[in-house]
């Protein structure tokens, strides 16, 4: 009897211990989860969690990202950790299709093994399954062979796993290890060719993603961030924001709303470390980074107590102050508390490329942080929008900012803002790739036909 | 002497200074002149320069010039005698060589001069010039009323802060805020 | 999207009661027509218009909405100068917007509910008309009307008014600025009072029906430049996303009866004096608490010789407000009204009690405006320079306050809307209103609210108060088509459905019975959704 209860006792304990090992490894799975930003795509809008649906603009057409939930009819369920793996690092499906590069193997490529098993602990115990598949991914011929990726892959995928470099801390190498994969940075930061691979030599210096533009984040002083601290980096990071300097609109803000605050505070500042080392190898121009340019500035004494009817004062200092100033000042200066920032000193409205800045009116700006929400409505056609301003007027009143408060080089016609509000540059690929599968066809067809001929007269 | 936040908008940076009637008058009109942004009114009136030393020792703050230049056309339509009447409060003030208000304001006799300096100082710390709902309002975020009360409470129309950061423990009346 | 002469539901009317109805109706897959008297304006051209006035204006709300010669509203000059003929011992001198999206472009937000002996006046004190329901058939309702409408107030039940609720706030209530959170010690302190957030239509710090949350512009009255107050113009765009057809500058002169008495179409001119004809099957008329019962007295016909929906004769009549006095005060230590919006919290309590059988009610209000342009004018007055000039006007700002003591009415027969023999740009007579507030508030102010005005007073420490000489308006127009069961005295049911034609809808202040203290807005807006219920079932009945 009693060897029967130290039996039962000691199952129970290796059963308990197992329960809290698996509950570890799942809570590791689950961090790995929230760095890797999984949610972003995964889950839709008002949506199950990992249940996706989200459809992701891509300049070659629009990707749905799938169920991955543990659902074994709609989602992943049935998936071994051997697939899990191949799916998260080598892009290729359950079924040997091949993923598209929205979803950032290239940059999950780098998870160890165990990291992996954390995520695949994760997906199949700590998720809810949803039995509901969102709708296929269509894109244009020929694009939507998949096997085309394997050319693609063959070419600009890495092995997977990551090596640590035995010179730098544990600090750079655990920040390494999570920009290069789990927060995979330079998915939207690095430029991508002609075939949208990464350019590897031109590696955070900057990128279009959809209608905004992921700025240059290497530590260089002038085009990245090396006038920022670590600090300022980890800061950044927690809140979304540095005041008087920067924050953090479209993707970047779902990205620190999901996934960058949630973040230990160690993980962050190994990011930081590690990002302050990388270099721009790219030439980068001298002067002023994007942090310190323009001033406060007002136009209001021009035409404050004329009616709306005339002319004076330009046009966008008065769709400024009608418009912007209320939040952000009737000098662009913010509010004292700097929630409202300020527009000046401000990198959005200092980049050279000034889609940040016509995005953010477009579509505004929406982060969810601990402290608090940030909203600044959008002014393009959506039902919300506080006002809905028009292609000429975005034009004209980003001109005004960028001239008194930013970078007053650069300006904005109104087809560029009529490429933003579709969704930004639209990849010449699939025009070309369809023009070249055309071109090859009508090579087959006069081959054909010459083919034809030759027989007719040979007969 | 300014404070640092919710500084006054694009207005020309002349700082409050001691101004020296006697010679000033010509370089100050060549700093003023070129200083003035492009869009300010084409035809600058000759009375301009005038106009703002007079207002600057009326009124001993940091004054727009362009907010200055649209009272003054509005005072040169009302007045005929506006000029000479310019020339007698600069007179009155270099005659007790005033360097603020207090300095030269009780010398100034009862009548029509005095009423046009209370006019000055009127349009500068309201941004019109009467108390009536027809005035013409050349001001509003550049009025005075509202610097005097900046560090507390917001121009209206413009946020106080991000939302829900607007408790604050009362701020004593005295001092007033530079500016 | 409807066809303009053919929609089966026609709203005439964009402000927040008709906005309320059409969402509804909508979302129950029911297309609408939208008919508004006003133009489409955007926001940045009335905060711009606002900033454009000069400093003596800008105390008028009204005045950064010039109205159009088609669709006159009061004002103090332009084309609607003159527009009412107000006769009688007090003025009735109301105020509102004839713009797509309606007055609510100008409210301050304020959002209190009836209590339940609010809406039983008579059947407790003998005075009065009772609602044609209690407070527990209009409670969820009220729920309804303030998840739309996005209300922000206090969690702890001693401080929500009434304490009767059946779901919390959608947002907590927001923060006091300095000057509120004195009052609020000093009348618990030295009177017992308890000086309570008010439940407003703000965002309060969250974004809510994807509109930003309040930065403390303080500028809600007249217009919010950033959308955190609700508005009826915020839902007009989220209208269209799901079909809803709004023609504006579209004035409804006429509502036409077929042989069975039923509305079968309505008339409306267009800005250049031509006049189109819409038929429908439904109608809502929700033009407010005035033109709603001008329109109604417009269209009498053979059939309906006293007007529209009133074979009861009380069209236009019980036109009621919350007439009010507002105490400024001189104190000695700083308030600073002015931070956060213009009207954040009240002292409700006072509005309860036995005495109501023999004299109004009356709620007290700090006024949260920036006292700026109260108090400049006249410092300048003083003859005052330099630094002396700069203290007086500092000094002011901070150290005095408005006080409003905002009483109840009863329906009065004799408070009437007619038509008078003037006649607007389009021919349209103009609306005549006879007011007299009546004894029952004149004693209030005798006996009960000006005596606790002048213990706020002294609580306060004020040196020195004035009182408004005259009851002035609080712009909450109501009971020109009041509610009832009896058809022989009242307008409309408690659907707000018009007692003599079946498919005709009046909702809004017009139906409410009582007045109460609080704003009238939040319990229009329940009543909409009330009538909003009806009229999908009778849509789709049909």
């Amino acid at each position: 009897m009693r060897k029967l209860k130290q039996i039962a006792l000691s199952l129970a304990l290796v059963s308990g211990a197992a329960q809290a090992a698996d509950d570890a490894l799942i809570k590791k799975g689950e961090y790995l989860a929230t760095a890797s930003d999984c949610t972003a795509c995964h889950t839709a809008e008002h949506g199950q969690p990992f249940a996706g649906g989200n459809a992701i603009a891509s300049p070659v057409g629009t990707i749905i990202a799938t169920n991955i939930t543990p659902s074994a009819s709609a989602g992943i369920g049935r998936y071994t950790e051997q697939q899990f793996s191949a799916a998260l690092r080598q892009g290729v499906r359950a079924d040997g299709a091949r993923l598209y590069p929205a979803m950032p193997y290239t940059a999950y490529a780098t998870f160890t093994d165990e990291d992996v098993h954390a995520l695949y602990a994760y997906f199949m115990s700590g998720v809810k399954p949803v039995d509901k598949a969102p709708p296929q991914t269509h894109l244009p011929f020929p694009l939507n062979l998949r096997m085309s990726m394997m050319v693609w892959n063959a070419l600009f995928l890495n092995a997977p796993g990551y090596t640590p470099n035995p010179a730098q801390s544990a600090g750079w190498n655990r920040g390494r290890y999570l920009v290069d994969g789990a927060t995979h940075c330079s998915t939207c930061h690095t430029p991508r060719g002609f075939l949208m691979q990464e350019k590897q030599d031109a590696a955070f210096t900057g990128a279009q993603v959809g209608p905004w533009f992921a700025p240059n984040i290497t530590a260089n002083r002038v085009s990245g961030i090396g006038e920022w601290s670590q600090q300022d980096l980890i800061t950044y990071l927690k809140t979304g924001r540095l005041a008087g300097k920067a924050q953090a609109a479209g993707s970047m803000a779902e990205a620190v709303t999901h996934s960058f605050q949630h973040l230990s505070e160690a993980d962050r500042a190994a990011i930081a470390e590690y990002m302050g080392s990388v270099e721009d190898r790219q030439s980068p121009a001298s002067g002023t980074s994007r942090f310190g340019q323009g001033s406060a500035f007002s136009q209001v004494n021009a035409f404050r107590g004329e009616p709306r009817s005339s002319s004076a004062g330009e046009e966008g200092a008065r769709l400024f102050s009608g418009n912007c100033a209320s939040c952000h000042g009737s000098s662009g200066q913010g509010t004292q508390d700097a929630f409202y920032p300020s527009l000046f000193h401000n990198s959005a409205t200092a980049e050279n490329n000034p889609s940040n800045l016509i995005a953010a009116i477009l579509f505004g700006v929406q982060r969810h942080t601990e402290e608090g929400d940030v909203y600044m409505p959008p002014f393009g056609a959506q039902p919300n929008a506080l006002n809905h301003l028009d292609d000429q007027q975005i034009a004209t009143l980003s001109g005004w900012i960028l001239q008194h408060y930013g970078n007053a080089e650069v300006n904005v016609s109104p087809a560029q803002v009529a490429e933003i509000r579709r969704g930004g540059p639209a990849s010449p690929l699939v025009m070309l790739a369809q023009a070249g599968v055309g071109a090859g066809a009508l090579v087959v067809i006069a081959l054909l036909i010459a083919w034809l001929i030759r027989r007719k007269r040979r007969r | 002497m300014r404070h640092s936040h919710n500084l006054p908008p694009g207005e020309v940076h002349l700082s409050r200074r001691q101004i020296l009637l006697s010679g000033a008058v010509i370089m100050a009109g060549g700093l003023l002149t070129s200083a003035l942004p492009r869009f300010a009114f084409a035809d600058s009136s000759l009375q301009f320069i005038p106009f703002m030393l007079l207002s600057r020792l009326l009124v001993n703050h940091d004054l727009d010039d362009v907010v200055g230049q649209r009272m003054l056309a509005l005072l040169e339509a009302e007045h005929s005698s506006l000029a000479e009447h310019l020339n007698q409060l600069l007179a009155i003030a270099r005659a007790h060589k005033a360097e603020v208000v207090e300095d030269f304001f009780p010398a100034i006799p009862a009548g029509p001069v005095q009423d046009l300096a209370r006019q000055i100082i009127f349009g500068w710390y309201t941004g019109s010039l009467t108390p009536t709902r027809s005035a013409k309002s050349f001001a509003f975020e550049q009025a005075l009323t509202w610097r005097l009360t900046q560090d507390t409470i917001t121009i209206p129309s413009y946020g106080i802060s991000g939302p829900n950061n607007w408790q604050r423990a009362n701020t004593p009346v005295l001092p007033i805020p530079q500016f | 999207m409807a066809d303009a002469s053919q929609s089966p539901v026609v709203i005439v009317g964009t402000g927040v009661v008709g906005v309320v109805i059409a969402e509804q109706l909508l979302d129950a897959g029911i297309p609408v027509l939208m008919l508004e008297a006003g133009p489409r304006v955007t926001r940045a051209d009335i905060v711009e218009n606002y900033r454009n006035l000069p400093l003596a204006a800008k105390g008028n709300p009204i005045e950064c909405y010039p109205s159009r010669e088609w669709a006159p509203h009061p004002e103090p000059a332009g084309a609607g100068k003159g527009y009412l003929q107000l006769s009688g011992p007090d003025s009735y001198a109301q105020s509102y917007v004839r713009y797509a999206g309606g007055s609510t472009w100008h409210w301050a937000g304020t959002c209190w509910r009836l209590t339940p002996a609010d809406m039983q006046l008579h059947s407790r004190y003998g005075v009065g008309r009772d609602w044609a329901f209690d407070y527990a058939t209009l409670e969820p309702y009220y729920t309804r009307a303030e998840y739309q409408l996005g209300i922000c107030g206090p969690d702890d039940p001693a401080l929500q008014w009434p304490p009767q609720r059946s779901k919390p706030y959608p947002m907590p209530a927001l923060p006091f600025g300095p000057g509120e959170a004195r009052f609020t010690e000093v009348v618990r302190d030295k009177l017992g009072l308890r000086n309570i957030p008010t439940a407003q239509a703000r965002n309060s710090g969250t974004s809510y029906d994807d509109r930003p949350a309040c930065c403390g512009n303080n500028n809600c009255v007249p217009v919010c430049p950033v959308g955190a107050k609700y508005d009826g113009a915020t839902a007009l765009s989220r209208l269209e996303a799901k079909g809803a057809t709004i023609l504006d500058n579209a004035v409804v002169w006429r509502i036409e009866t077929n042989p069975q008495n039923h509305i079968n179409a309505v008339h409306y001119f267009d800005k250049h004096r031509q006049s189109h004809r819409v038929s429908g099957k439904l109608f809502i008329i929700a033009c407010n608490g005035l033109e709603t019962p001008k329109l109604l007295l417009m269209s009498a016909d053979a059939r309906n010789p006293n007007g529209i929906a009133n074979r009861s004769d009380q069209v236009g009549r019980n036109m009621m407000d919350h007439p009010q006095i507002t105490m400024t005060v001189t104190l000695e230590e700083p308030y600073w009204a002015g931070v956060g919006p213009v009207v954040n919290s009240g002292i409700m309590e006072t509005s309860q009690g036995d005495f109501r059988a023999e004299h109004a009610g009356a709620y007290f209000r700090f006024n949260n405006f920036a006292r700026n342009r109260f108090v400049t004018f006249a410092a300048l007055e003083k003859g005052l320079v330099g630094n002396a000039l700069d203290e007086e006007i500092r000094r002011m700002t901070a150290c005095t306050a408005d006080i409003v003591l905002a009483h109840e009415i009863l329906p009065d027969a004799s408070n009437r809307l007619t038509l008078s023999d003037k006649k607007d740009w389009l021919g349209l007579p103009k609306p005549a209103i006879h007011y007299d507030v009546g004894e029952y508030v004149r004693r209030s102010l005798a006996v009960y609210s000006m005596p606790i005005a002048h213990r706020i007073a002294e609580a306060m420490g004020a040196t020195h108060k004035t009182f408004s000489k005259q009851f002035n308006q609080s712009k909450h127009i109501m009971g020109g088509t009041i509610m009832g069961h009896d058809p022989a005295n009242s307008v409309v049911d408690a659907d707000c459905r018009a007692h003599d034609h079946p498919n005709l809808f009046l909702p809004g202040g017009g139906a409410m019975a009582s007045t109460a203290c609080g704003n009238s807005t939040l319990t229009m807006v329940a009543l909409a959704f009330k009538a909003a219920d009806a009229i999908v079932r009778q849509a789709q009945e049909a």
